[in-house]
């Protein structure tokens, strides 16, 4: 199903619609749940392409948008609010990886029950060798690519997103399609 | 490989259009704080569930079960004996919501014993349940006496920050606090205020604040001369992404540290990198003139929350923290002068869920060193005074301030 294009977040920066959000600037409350509001779906699928199940997924955004409850007063530009909210997504999104990292190194047989429990919690359709292939990279290499070919973000927005360097975002990316690429031949040969 | 970025492109879209609005548990919006007082919230929090309900776009199936994140801040009992090390600071003073949440008070109590000694009202603009978490400023000079709160207040709609509001009032030798007077100096206006601190001798007030009406934002710290109103303000060069955080004195009434802060790191928060010395007595008006003390925002084996110069400006009393599991938080002392560790204070582990990671992170601080240097106001996992350089570093005595499981932004003593 091709997601709609609306409901894609295109660049990082200030509100989408600021006139959303008149009267709200003195309650900071409204102020993020209408953010979150506005962005619930996309903040969602957007976690589901890293951490690759829904309940987690929602987990994480619903603690990003506590996060951003919490700290809203400490926030440097309260304007860049979908910069935040992004960045904690992929944060929680990598926070919950590294635990089940942890978790594999001690119990191996969590790891394979997981996968299944996610496929199941979703409802998902039978996923892609692509799709299969991008859930076994890196988790910076999936942050990068969900971010540049999901979100349709630029390098530079997607380095501002990921706190790090354009040229990371690019050799990142170029690692990860050329991981991506090899599988092709193998998905284009069984199309055939 | 433009083939396999279009592909790419087009299977997680597929892949992410599969998640629909009707599978979506509704969000649940959160209290300011986790133990925040339920009083408090049903009109507020209310509302806001309804607008999320009734967003329509995002409302959940029937049996979709919101599974709302579990806040569990670690409760603490504070110890309140009388066993009150010589030379501790007799009393501290933080805010809080009022006992019939109708507003925000100064609470002064007595560091022995953890007990009330006087209370306060404080004008406030901002709601209630901030006082609790954030919103307001307490310093102290030091003679233990006499204090400053800082209130954040009005915001114009198109601002992000808010007026700073400052109150002065002194306490008794038995920690019964006065009237409040608000001070006619006061800092720029709808900005962000990182903190606030007064000078030794009482007559200096540091505000670090983020200019936020530049079209980026620009880091700057003033002091206001309490007695003529006079104002310096130091700047940050355009386009730089660093702020300074909390300001603390040390060398008398002179010399100015604060947590220099990335602003474009971090997810959430920005991120200290290092803590800059500001020279007062210097000419000039560039915040950068000082020296970076800690070069890195990485020691003690943790990365820097918070920091305060101690008064004679020697050491460093920092807390860092470790996202590892557990969650590691440490107290240190480090050497002013080259950064270098001269000891560690205290290591406090919490339990690594996101939640809590979260909460730790956010709550951490060195709120407030001592005249003397020996015991600091520190936040850690609990709340309470840290033995930094008295006769027994590293000894913590738990301490009451906010509801239990909530933590402290500000104190002061």
């Amino acid at each position: 199903m091709e997601a709609d294009p609306a409901d894609v977040i295109r660049s990082p920066g200030l509100w989408p619609e600021q006139a959303a959000y008149d009267g709200a600037a003195d309650d900071p409350a409204r102020y993020v749940t209408e953010l979150f509001r506005a962005h619930h779906l996309e903040l969602v699928r957007l976690a589901v392409l890293i951490v690759g199940d829904l309940a987690t997924a929602e987990d994480v955004v619903q603690d990003a948008f506590e996060q951003l409850h919490r700290r809203w007063r400490t926030l440097r530009r309260q304007s860049s609010a979908l910069d935040y909210a992004r960045s904690a997504v992929l944060n929680g999104s990598r926070s919950v990886l590294r635990r089940r990292s942890v978790a594999r190194r001690h119990e191996a047989r969590i790891s394979a029950s997981s996968h299944q429990e996610a496929d199941a919690a979703v409802g998902f359709e039978q996923r892609s060798e692509l799709i299969e292939a991008f859930r076994r990279l890196p988790a910076r290499q999936r942050e990068v690519l969900a971010l540049r070919y999901y979100v349709d973000m630029s390098v530079a927005d997607a380095a501002a997103t990921l706190h790090i360097s354009e040229g990371a975002v690019r050799s990142t990316a170029s690692r990860g399609l050329d991981a991506l690429a090899r599988i092709l031949p193998s998905r284009s040969s069984k199309e055939a | 490989m433009p083939d396999v970025e279009n592909l790419l492109r087009e299977e997680l879209k597929r892949a992410a259009g599969q998640v629909q609005p009707e599978l979506l548990r509704p969000l649940q919006v959160p209290t300011r704080r986790p133990s925040w007082r339920p009083r408090l919230l049903p009109l507020a929090a209310a509302a806001a569930v309804i607008a999320v309900i009734a967003a329509g776009a995002l409302v959940a199936g029937p049996t979709a079960a919101h599974k709302p994140a579990a806040h569990k801040p670690a409760a603490h009992k504070p110890v309140v004996s009388g066993s009150a090390p010589a030379g501790l600071p007799r009393f501290y003073v933080t805010t809080s919501s009022s006992p019939d949440g109708g507003g925000i008070q100064a609470v002064v109590r007595a560091s022995a014993s953890g007990q009330v000694t006087g209370t306060v009202a404080v004008p406030s603009a901002i709601p209630v349940e901030w006082a609790d978490s954030g919103g307001t400023f307490v310093t102290a000079a030091a003679d233990d006496r006499s204090f400053i709160i800082g209130v954040q207040g009005g915001q114009e709609p198109t601002k992000s920050g808010m007026d700073l509001r400052l109150f002065r009032f002194a306490i008794s030798a038995a920690g019964k606090p006065g009237h409040l007077t608000e001070l006619a100096a006061a800092p720029m206006r709808n900005e962000t205020t990182e903190g606030i601190a007064l000078s030794p001798d009482g007559k200096l007030l540091a505000v670090s604040l983020q200019n936020d009406s530049s079209p980026d934002a620009v880091g700057v710290i003033q002091v206001l001369d309490l007695a003529t109103g006079a104002i310096r303000t130091w700047t940050a060069p355009a386009h730089n992404e660093y702020i300074p955080g909390p300001p603390s004195w040390a060398d008398g009434s002179r010399v100015i540290a604060f947590t220099w802060l990335n602003s474009a790191q971090s997810g959430l928060m920005a991120a200290p990198r290092g803590i800059r010395l500001l020279d007062t007595a210097a000419p000039g008006d560039n915040l950068l003139a000082g020296t970076v003390i800690v070069p890195k925002g990485v020691v003690a084996a943790g990365s820097i929350v918070s920091a305060q110069i101690t008064p004679d400006g020697r050491d460093v009393i920092v807390v860092t923290w470790r996202d590892l599991t557990p969650v590691v938080v440490q107290f240190a002392e480090l050497q002013a002068s080259t950064g270098r560790l001269v000891r560690l204070l205290r290591t406090e582990t919490a339990r690594y869920d996101q939640v809590n990671v979260v909460t730790v992170e956010d709550s951490l601080g060195v709120l407030s060193v001592g005249s003397q240097g020996r015991y600091a106001l520190v936040q850690g996992t609990q709340f309470g005074w840290l033995d930094v350089g008295g006769p027994d570093p590293g000894r913590f005595a738990p301490l009451p301030a906010v509801p239990a499981g909530q933590y402290v932004n500000f104190a002061a003593w």
